[in-house]
């Protein structure tokens, strides 16, 4: 398969000094799924920033074989589309339609195409009854979800989800973790989620400090005790409970 | 036709009493082709008219009784306007309307950015109140208010975060600069006939009444 997203010895330097990532390397296939997991603070949504080039580190990264340079942005995020935890940061318009049509049209569809693609995506996330709503008529669940709308719009090769089942409730949680499982594009989650991300994720990366800590599979890596404990995370209720029957 | 109403309302002469009476009157054929409540218009009257009143008020002290009058039936016949077009338009389709009559782009954004963070402006304000009184159970005094005006500085801060991390999820979607939009709505052929009736009634009031 295609190497989707290869990050070669990233370093981050916030400017109020703070090092957020400390190199960091790895490589995310094409049509993978890839959970980000560490302690609040371990360069997470740093490096989800570094994807589309918002963010721009000493070190590599490379989508889709190219290097992101200043040249390339453009093209860049029309690969990679990026979800931002807090949906009333990525829903800027006043009516949802228009908030979801904003990124086809900046990619220089026409009108009646970016109305197309934008009530496409609102249908994958089932939202098109709200296409003429403004985002705070919405619950915070919906809000989510279009704003998942907004990215699929692009019709990105790599969708990038910070804390995607943050503050939902569960029957909201569990809608949005079935529908990101359908979606085939390569999966990118930051999250704090453990059985959400062994849902989605067949690999894990585990961070802490800027670090990477560890790489492999989502269920190998979770079900270390010792290495999930040391950095600030455990072992997911689901495992525990498949281990305690199994005893 | 709102601007149409309230140049008319403001290039009335002084005495003007029937242009008055007969631009009030085409005001309430208005509201009753909206079918909306009473209530509700008074509802919506109610936060302006001390605005109205204070500026009278100023007119009266510093003028005559004839401009006084003046002021104060021209501000409720522009305020009335204002509240039937916020009514009957809701400010997406105003905004639109706006960018159409090419007004410049800067300022629609704005005002659409606007429309869209008041509410949630309002609530993080709510919130960071709600924390500032369960830890602060006694009642206030004017000393409070160095605390409230941290609480505002707060906000501030706040907002300025959310306004950077607005412009990455902008600039997440390709955006490079310029501010495209859908525009949803065409102007009909019955958008066009009310409109022009619409002025020609308030021209033919302006010049049979001057």
């Amino acid at each position: 398969m295609r190497e989707a997203i290869r990050v070669e010895n990233l370093h981050y330097r916030y400017p109020d000094g703070t090092y957020a990532l400390k190199g960091v390397s790895f490589c995310i296939r094409e049509g993978e799924s890839v959970a980000i997991v560490g302690p609040n603070g371990a360069g997470k949504t740093t490096l989800l920033l570094h994807f589309n080039g918002i963010l721009r580190g000493s070190g590599k990264v490379f989508v889709f074989g190219e290097e992101v340079t200043g040249r390339n942005l453009l093209s860049v995020r029309k690969l990679v589309g990026l979800v931002f935890q807090d949906p009333d940061d990525q829903l800027f318009m006043p009516t949802v339609l228009e908030d979801v049509a904003f990124g086809p049209l900046n990619l220089g569809l026409s009108q009646e195409e970016a109305i197309k693609r934008a009530m496409n995506a609102l249908d994958m996330v089932g939202m098109s009854y709200a296409a003429n709503k403004s985002p705070h008529q919405l619950s915070f669940g919906e809000r989510k979800r279009v704003a998942i709308a907004t990215v699929l719009a692009m019709e990105p090769k790599v969708l990038v989800l910070d804390e995607p089942t943050a503050n939902l409730d569960p029957r909201s949680r569990r809608q949005l973790l079935s529908l990101l499982r359908q979606f085939e594009v390569t999966k990118i989650v930051a999250t704090h989620d453990l059985d959400a991300a062994l849902f989605l994720c067949d690999k894990a990366i585990l961070m802490d400090d800027g670090k990477i800590v560890a790489i492999g599979e989502t269920r190998e890596i979770f079900s270390n005790e010792a290495l999930m404990e040391v950095h600030g995370l455990e072992v997911p209720l689901s495992i525990l409970a498949f281990q305690s029957r199994n005893a | 036709m709102f601007f149409a109403y309230v140049l008319a309302v403001l290039f009335t002469k002084p005495n003007a009493y029937w242009t008055w009476l007969s631009l009030a009157g085409l005001l309430l054929i208005l509201f009753t082709l909206a079918r909306v409540q009473i209530r509700w218009i008074a509802f919506r009257l109610v936060p302006v008219l001390p605005f109205v009143a204070l500026g009278a008020l100023g007119v009266l002290l510093g003028g005559s009784k004839e401009m006084f009058l003046q002021v104060t039936v021209k501000m409720l016949l522009c305020v009335g306007a204002a509240v039937w077009l916020s009514g009957t338009t809701p400010f997406t389709q105003l905004l639109e309307a706006l960018r159409k009559l090419k007004v410049p782009s800067l300022l629609t954004i704005m005002l659409s950015f606007m429309f869209r963070y008041l509410f949630v402006l309002a609530e993080e304000a709510i919130r960071m109140s709600r924390a500032y009184q369960s830890r602060c159970p006694r009642k206030q005094t004017l000393g409070d208010a160095e605390n409230i005006g941290r609480l505002a500085g707060a906000l501030m801060l706040r907002t300025y975060n959310r306004a950077e991390r607005i412009y990455l999820a902008m600039l997440s979607r390709g955006f490079s600069g310029e501010f495209r939009t859908l525009s949803v709505q065409r102007m009909t052929f019955a958008d066009i006939v009310f409109l022009a009736i619409f002025v020609g009634l308030v021209t033919a009031i302006f010049v049979v009444t001057q």
